[in-house]
């Protein structure tokens, strides 16, 4: 009976863990946005809804520090696996299927740019990650980072105010805000945009959610790992 | 240690107590079933485009008229006092009552009223007040002018009356009522720290979001004897009564942060505040520069693949 | 038992209510008894009409005096008010105080003046176009001929001085005539002082709505022959389609009329109407068979198109909102061209079309890529679009210099201040110049009403009639 399926191949694209990661990251940022937003638009009627939802400013502020230790731990635990990566499975961390930024990523973004503009006819062909995919992850990276430090500002004001000048929690207030507008914009709208609703992959991409990805989508996205794939099956199958 | 000497905590008497009565406002944490009928009313209200009054801003007005409306009146503080109590000097055949010659009429009415009568009943009040910094401005607002002084652009001080509502004042309101009108009524005098004070976290909380464990304005400033915090060690004292393990660091964390009072400011907060301003231009054109670039990025990614698709069709 | 103590219960309720209602002694006494406080100082309630004698009685006890005035530079001003100032007028049984709202206080003086807005609202485009939202009611509707302008407060209300010093009295509370406008004239003439235009311009039309707020009349003659050779042109377009064959049926009108509305009466209320609306969407409002031409040609085109359908959507918005709640913050949001919002959303949108313009043009006669074939048509097309768009750029500009809104507040119409900035360069009479400029801007909408049916244009009336037609004969 299985057989009779048309066989469709299929290649694994993400690992579990970084499934889950994304999982506890997607949820975990969902919250920190809206709990954070409720207060930086507090005079927003919706705002006073989701706090009052919530039992109050107090109870949303705990919400959004408990997120935003499980939104950071999902980072600890990416940094602990990249650690294993390189020291126990002796792994690579350059080369064509790295998230590492190179050179070919700003040729790659010139030619998708003149692709946009109908001066090239087929986008460039992208490698496991394209420009815009490393763009995602390094924005992600050091994002949380920064409003993490700025976070930990507001949270500690007290302790950080003993050996940092006052005026270190206003300017952490400025930057906590501004890295989350930018951030919510980027993360929750334009990547959910971009993923999502882009023609060629609605109704949506779910390989982060399965792990696989078909060879045929693959050659579409990533033209240059499909290709890379492709030498490699013939090279280590030479009878096929 | 300068820190918690009595007197300069003075500014907290009897305010403490009041304090402390209020601080079961907040819901148990493990209370997430309960709040799940908040959540179907939220949804229901939304549905209706309604907002139900806990959202709704505390009305406002000490309106002086000569006309006093009984139904509120009645129902105010004073409500039980009649007219001879407060006002027994001006009946109309007495003396002092307002003639109707053009001078008279534009006397002001909180300044014709003398305050010391409040006194019978509001001592400590009255007496708070007097040694406040609103009381002193009072004292050289009605002082003759200095001989050969030009008649200053101050703003004008307040008596008992600019900030309260005699006839209609109610009593035994809430904190987070009080704490509204408060914001409200010094506000009319002092705007710009009352939009800097709701942009900072404390006013954000307290007013918009109604929690009373955050500040209002007497909390840091206290209420008659209206104290002003740019010493920092007043400022200090006034930040360990909700933040106990601050220290003289955490006194220079600029609380009116905006550049409309920056002049009233010490040199050093005015420097940071400029250094904020700064950053936060800065953070302002790099969030534009970035988000144009990449919405512009996939419309035009998503308008060519939709053109694509189309066209291969 | 329950029922004797239920009457029992009604009747003390009965006697009490009775009691309050008709206390024994209430009213103004008059001179000579003795008056406790609240005789006068009760608050009355003026939506009755003893509450509103009442109240009056109290103001009238100096103000119908003829010794009650005020000095202004050692002038006494009268500030008596005649016993028939309200004699047969609507305002004859409205108290002192529901007006001069804020002046029954000590000290006797108004900070914001005689309110309206509490039983009248504000004009939308009907009455008087949306720069008199900046004139104080009472500038236009009392008979006095002296205005000015509050530069702080950005409003024209009324002098307190004739033009020659002497200080007017307003106690006879006389009101203007509305219909009668002459009164327009005491703002707009050559070289007022209150930022008006030097002439009255008329109102705007229901034409306007493409891209403005508009009232529910054609209004000047322009407009009303625009409308009519545009619909007389419709009408043209409509009788040539019926000079072919419908449905099989050649000779008969009457059929084809007949045979042509069963066809829309079927597809309204058959599922055919799904498709028609998706056609209505993707390819009507979105211009997705553009797209799939090019993405520049879908670009210039919605830079124009969309811009005028965003425009469209807002003007709709704001009558039907004015409506329904003529004073809502958001009405008046909407109506207010100053504000921030309704500033920045037109300007950035005609922005778009002065834009998609010029590149349009540059597309015809500078790159000429080879699908355009460049017809006089289509120039003529262009040239009237943009000759509009920049006539009212210049037109936006001259108002904003012309009424002196404040930097703070025109920075927001971006393009409109950068004119205005020109205009205070530049110009010497920006007062005539908007009056002409606005006839010119009139002009060019008129033009284009006019030639829509008789060019390409038409496009915007047959283009999507016939992807609905055509979608239609797809599907079968």
């Amino acid at each position: 009976m299985q057989n009779k399926q048309p066989q469709v191949e299929t290649v694994q694209r993400f690992s579990v863990l970084h499934r889950f990661l994304h999982l506890v990251v997607m949820i975990g940022f969902t919250v920190l946005a809206v709990t954070g937003l409720s207060l930086a638009f507090s005079s927003q009627f919706w705002a006073r809804a989701i706090m009052w939802i919530l039992g109050g400013q107090e109870n949303a502020g705990d919400v959004h520090r408990f997120f935003a230790v499980v939104t950071y731990s999902a980072v600890v635990a990416h940094l602990v696996w990249f650690l294993y990566y390189k020291l126990v499975l002796k792994g690579r961390w350059t080369g064509p299927r790295s998230l590492l930024p190179s050179m070919r990523d700003f040729k790659d973004m010139s030619e998708h740019f003149r692709f946009f503009f109908a001066r090239r006819s087929r986008p460039p062909k992208f490698n496991k990650f394209s420009y815009l995919e490393k763009f995602d992850y390094w924005a992600f990276f050091l994002g949380m980072n920064t409003m993490g430090l700025t976070g930990l500002f507001l949270w500690f004001p007290e302790a950080f105010s003993r050996v940092l000048p006052g005026f270190f929690v206003n300017l952490a207030q400025v930057l906590h805000l501004y890295e989350a507008v930018m951030a919510i914009a980027l993360k929750l709208v334009l990547h959910t945009i971009t993923v999502h609703f882009r023609p060629s992959v609605y109704p949506g991409d779910t390989s982060i959610f399965t792990g696989n990805t078909t060879m045929e989508k693959m050659k579409h996205e990533h033209a240059g790992e499909w290709e890379a794939r492709v030498a490699e099956d013939i090279n280590t199958t030479p009878g096929k | 240690m300068r820190r918690r000497t009595p007197d300069q905590l003075i500014v907290s008497k009897g305010f403490t107590l009041d304090y402390k009565s209020h601080f079961q406002t907040r819901i148990p944490k493990h209370g997430a079933l309960r709040l799940l009928p908040r959540f179907l009313i939220v949804v229901t209200a939304l549905a209706l485009c309604g907002v139900p009054e806990v959202w709704a801003d505390a009305s406002i007005g000490s309106d002086s008229s000569w006309f006093v409306d009984m139904n509120r009146y009645a129902a105010s503080a004073h409500g039980a006092l009649a007219c001879e109590k407060c006002h027994d000097n001006i009946m109309e055949d007495g003396p002092n009552h307002p003639k109707t010659d053009n001078a008279s009429l534009l006397d002001e009415a909180t300044r014709n009223f003398d305050y010391g009568r409040c006194a019978a009943c509001h001592a400590s009040a009255v007496q708070r007040t007097r040694e406040g910094a609103h009381a002193k401005a009072l004292a050289e607002e009605l002082a003759p002018p200095a001989e050969g002084a030009e008649a200053s652009e101050k703003k004008k001080a307040p008596t008992c009356g600019e900030c309260h509502s005699a006839h209609y004042a109610p009593s035994g309101r809430s904190r987070l009522e009080t704490g509204k009108e408060m914001t409200e009524t010094c506000g009319r005098c002092h705007p710009a720290h009352r939009a800097s004070y709701l942009a900072d976290f404390h006013g954000r909380a307290a007013v918009k979001l109604g929690n009373t464990r955050s500040a209002y304005c007497s909390d840091c400033h206290g209420a008659h004897n209206t104290v002003s915090l740019k010493e920092n060690d007043k400022a200090l004292a006034a930040c360990l009564r909700c933040h106990p393990d601050a220290d003289e660091g955490f006194s220079r964390v600029v609380i009116h942060a905006s550049l409309d009072t920056i002049e009233q400011k010490e040199q050093e907060k005015k420097e940071s505040l400029i250094l904020v301003h700064r950053v936060r231009v800065v953070a302002f054109a790099v969030v534009a520069l970035v988000l144009v670039f990449f919405f512009g990025h996939s419309f035009l990614w998503i308008m060519r693949e939709l053109h694509e698709k189309l066209r291969n069709r | 038992m329950k029922k004797m103590l239920l009457i029992l219960l009604i009747g003390i309720a009965g006697l009490g209510s009775f009691a309050l209602f008709f206390p024994s002694d209430d009213g103004v006494k008059m001179e000579g008894s003795k008056r406790e406080c609240l005789d006068c100082h009760r608050q009355r309630n003026v939506n009755t009409n003893e509450g509103v004698i009442a109240s009056n009685a109290f103001c009238m006890e100096c103000h119908a005096q003829p010794s009650c005035n005020r000095t202004e530079d050692g002038t006494a001003v009268s500030l008596q008010v005649p016993a028939d100032a309200f004699a047969g007028t609507q305002h004859n049984y409205a108290a002192c105080v529901h007006c001069h709202r804020d002046v029954a206080k000590s000290p006797h003086r108004s900070e914001a003046g005689v309110q309206c807005l509490e039983c009248h609202t504000v004009h939308g485009e009907e009455a008087a176009g949306d720069p008199h939202l900046r004139v104080r009611c009472e500038a236009c509707h009392t008979q006095s001929r002296f205005v000015e302008l509050d530069r702080a407060a950005d409003r024209v209300r009324l002098a307190s001085m004739d033009d020659q010093g002497v200080p007017l009295s307003f106690t006879n509370h006389k009101m203007t005539e509305v219909y009668d406008k002459e009164f327009c004239a005491k703002c707009h003439f050559e070289g007022n002082s209150v930022g008006a235009a030097a002439m009255v311009l008329p109102g705007k039309s229901v034409l306007c709505i493409v891209c403005h707020n508009a009232p529910a009349s054609v209004g000047h003659w322009m407009f009303k022959g625009a409308l009519a050779v545009l619909l007389l042109g419709l009408f043209a377009m409509i009788f040539l389609w019926f000079q072919g064959s419908v449905a099989g049926e050649r000779t008969s009108t009457h059929r084809k009329a007949a045979l042509a509305a069963e066809s829309v009466w079927g597809t309204i209320f058959s599922r055919k109407i799904l498709s028609v609306l998706s056609t209505l969407f993707f390819d009507v409002l979105l211009q997705r068979r553009i797209l799939k031409e090019s993405v520049k040609r879908w670009t210039i085109h919605s830079m124009i198109y969309l811009a005028f359908i965003g425009r469209l959507i807002l003007s709709l918005i704001t009558m039907i909102l004015y409506g329904l709640n003529p004073d809502g913050e958001t009405t008046l949001a909407l109506l207010d061209k100053n504000h921030w919002f309704t500033a920045s959303v037109n300007d950035f949108l005609g922005l778009l079309i002065v834009l998609g313009v010029l590149w349009a043009a540059a597309q015809r006669f500078v790159s000429r890529p080879k699908h355009v074939l460049s017809e006089e048509q289509d120039n003529l097309t262009l040239l009237i679009i943009g000759l509009l768009t920049l006539s009212g750029f210049a037109l936006e500009g001259a108002r904003i210099y012309v009424t002196g809104v404040p930097g703070e507040v025109a920075c927001y119409s971006f393009v409109g201040y950068s004119v205005a900035k020109a205009w205070g360069a530049f110009s010497s009479d920006a007062q005539r110049a908007y009056g002409i400029l606005w006839y010119v801007h009139g002009a060019m909408w008129a033009a284009f009403l006019v030639y829509l049916p008789f060019s390409k244009l038409r496009h915007i009336i047959t283009a999507p009639l016939n992807l609905i037609i055509r979608g239609d004969e797809k599907k079968e």
